[in-house]
């Protein structure tokens, strides 16, 4: 049964996606003031749900379990380390679906305001994580200092999460909800957000389960080409 | 605890006593990026005053990497030596000690790079002064984040680089909280909101920090 | 109470198996030799022993610790090491080292003066340790382990780099530290001549 989900997970990912386009590019209206720019809408904010919390909050989380001797085990750091880098995918895409969207708003491609600018350094915080985690050879040292980085790093993605209200910013306020949790987009539009949110959900889940097994056979043979050293150390000693 | 942590201290102390690195080499490095970035942003303009603040970080921030580089370097120090781990010193006490004496080295060449900087950039005595308790807070945020990133950046032949790409983005919030008070006392305006950020960081980093400083050295 | 027991470890640097399984049991206090060629594994043995390095694999327990994370920090409480490395730090002199590894693991400064006048450092005590000889150097690893009194001495070819007198000092400090109930185990590439040895191992190819 499992089996068969993550099976599924595949396809039913790619239709998601699929159904989002479509209902994004051809079904949902053109928005007034900014045109066929709006159906940005569609995708840069499921991007910045799966690349800031998402998946950037599972590697903090499976970091956290990692450390915690109770849950810890190789495939929790792996999972973490494969949800970072789909956290770097994301967050890359965020900036630039942003870059995008704010030429014809802002007439610039990139303003200093404190949501995109927060975005850049959580990608190269994610960037960092990764360069760092790779520096490592021994897998249980790679596994715990990265995991005490990620943990550490945590504490800025609160403060990006409150920085459009903290501060006065050029970004478009609060796409969904307004601070009184009032919903400012409607009908088809909202629905296909949703759908937008529900279909980069699964492409998450999809490519960090993929990475996961990427990572999982390259460290299976890792194990493998140790105990080969091990054999051939103990053969030193005429064992 | 306490007597670790000045003995901590008194050591690191008594080290820059002997090598004089900050007054010979960090403190003029500082002042002379101070000019050099002052030259690239053409401060020359009238637009010092806006300039000046986020250049005067920018030194600080690459002086701080630069002393958490040394402090943690193994040609400069023995802490990675088999000798010094096996003293066991109590990691929050190792962690609140180096911040206590790299604090301090920070704000000496801090206090350096801002007199200059008052120079450079016209901002007044009165508004520096004004700024001083900013600053403060800022240097201690720079250096609980930079001990705590030195200590993972820190391992035999490492590349000189890894802690920049670590360190910077934890950073930057701090940096833009105390750009924006600098800026506030040399332009006159409230920026109140910002001290809570640098207070949030300090606890919260200080608190990680004495935590996971040990820590990180057993791994 | 069985002061060290080694079960099948595996120790590994870089993946590197710099201990490729290796067993062995220190049940009482004595002298203990580890032989071996170079890269066989002896420095890596006493660093485990040390609570210096973590196992990939097997069991290790020291001085009744369990070689987790805590219990290694345990272990270098009541260990003491003499290694290749420079003791402390090298902008000291060598009684400023002495006195900061003393305040930081509250050993009594007292027996410092006593412990410089072994190893015959006493008039040194105010020379950085960066214009000791290598030899000198030693001495004052020395110096640290007489004023500490650690339970377990690990000492890593503590004959290297010292003269005839040298080597006769460590020899008699070894058979002090023993005669008051220490264990000392010591590696070396030679013949050593200490009056008692109560065990000996020899590895290859880190087993």
């Amino acid at each position: 049964m499992k089996n068969l989900w993550w099976r599924a997970l595949g396809p039913v990912t790619l239709i998601s996606l699929l159904l989002t386009g479509w209902l994004g590019l051809w079904v949902t209206p053109r928005a007034q003031e900014q045109g066929d720019f709006a159906r940005l809408v569609y995708l840069h904010p499921a991007e910045a749900w799966v690349g800031i919390y998402l998946s950037f909050g599972t590697a903090v989380v499976a970091s956290g379990l990692y450390l915690w001797p109770r849950t810890r085990r190789a495939s929790v750091d792996l999972v973490a380390a494969s949800a970072m880098e789909v956290s770097v995918v994301f967050l890359v895409l965020t900036l630039v679906t942003g870059s995008i969207w704010g030429r014809p708003t802002w007439g610039v491609w990139w303003a200093w305001d404190a949501r995109l600018t927060s975005t850049a350094v959580m990608a190269v915080l994610a960037l960092g994580y990764l360069a760092y985690r790779y520096s490592f050879e021994d897998p249980t040292r790679r596994a715990q200092r990265s995991a005490i980085l990620a943990l550490i790093s945590a504490v800025n993605v609160p403060i990006i999460h409150f920085s459009v209200v903290w501060w006065k910013t050029l970004h478009q306020g609060a796409t969904v909800l307004t601070p009184g949790a009032s919903i400012k987009i409607h009908g088809i539009m909202a629905w296909t957000m949703l759908l937008s949110f529900v279909a980069f959900t699964l492409c998450f889940v999809w490519m960090t389960r993929v990475r996961y097994l990427i990572a999982r056979r390259a460290q299976e043979g890792a194990s493998a080409r140790l105990a080969s050293a091990i054999a051939a150390r103990q053969s030193e000693s005429g064992a | 605890m306490w007597s670790t942590i000045v003995a901590i201290i008194r050591v690191q102390w008594r080290v820059e006593m002997r090598q004089r690195v900050l007054l010979w080499q960090v403190a003029p490095f500082a002042v002379m990026a101070l000019v050099i970035t002052g030259l690239a942003a053409n401060a020359r303009s009238i637009a010092r005053t806006e300039v000046g603040p986020g250049l005067v970080y920018v030194v600080l921030v690459f002086t701080t990497l630069l002393l958490i580089g040394r402090l943690f370097s193994t040609e400069s120090s023995s802490l990675s030596s088999p000798s010094f781990a096996m003293l066991a010193i109590d990691g929050s006490a190792a962690y609140l000690g180096t911040v206590i004496a790299l604090a301090v080295e920070l704000l000496v060449v801090t206090g350096v790079v801002v007199a200059i900087s008052g120079l450079l950039f016209h901002f007044s005595a009165m508004s520096l002064l004004v700024a001083t308790p900013s600053i403060v807070v800022t240097i201690i945020d720079l250096t609980t984040l930079g001990v705590l990133f030195g200590a993972l950046a820190a391992r035999p032949g490492q590349s000189a680089a890894l802690l920049p790409l670590i360190a910077l983005p934890s950073f930057t919030p701090v940096i833009i909280a105390g750009e924006r008070l600098l800026t506030a006392a040399v332009t006159h305006h409230g920026a109140g909101q910002w001290w809570g950020l640098l207070i949030l960081m300090s606890v919260v980093y200080g608190g990680i920090g004495a935590l996971l400083y040990g820590v990180i050295g057993e791994l | 109470m069985t002061v060290a027991r080694l079960t099948d470890v595996v120790v590994t640097r870089d993946a590197f198996p710099v201990l490729a399984g290796l067993s062995w049991t220190i049940e009482h206090p004595g002298t203990y030799v580890v032989r071996g060629g170079n890269g066989s594994g002896k420095t890596s043995l006493l660093r485990v022993l040390a609570g210096l390095d973590a196992i990939a694999a097997g069991e290790a327990e020291v001085l009744g610790h369990r070689l987790t994370a805590t219990g290694r920090r345990d272990v270098r409480r009541r260990a003491g090491w003499l290694g290749h490395d420079a003791p402390f730090h090298d902008a000291l002199t060598v009684a400023e080292n002495l006195d900061f590894a003393s305040t930081v693991t509250r050993v009594p400064r007292e027996r410092m003066a006593d412990a410089l006048e072994q190893v015959e450092l006493g008039a040194r005590s105010d020379t950085l340790a960066s214009r000791l000889s290598a030899g000198q150097r030693r001495r004052l690893g020395i110096a640290w382990l007489i004023m500490r009194r650690p339970e377990l001495w690990l000492l890593d070819e503590p004959h290297a780099a010292l003269d005839e007198g040298g080597r006769q000092l460590v020899d008699d400090v070894v058979g002090r530290a023993v005669a008051g109930g220490a264990t000392v185990v010591l590696t070396t590439h030679h013949d050593v001549s200490l009056s008692r040895i109560d065990g000996e191992l020899i590895v290859r190819g880190g087993r």
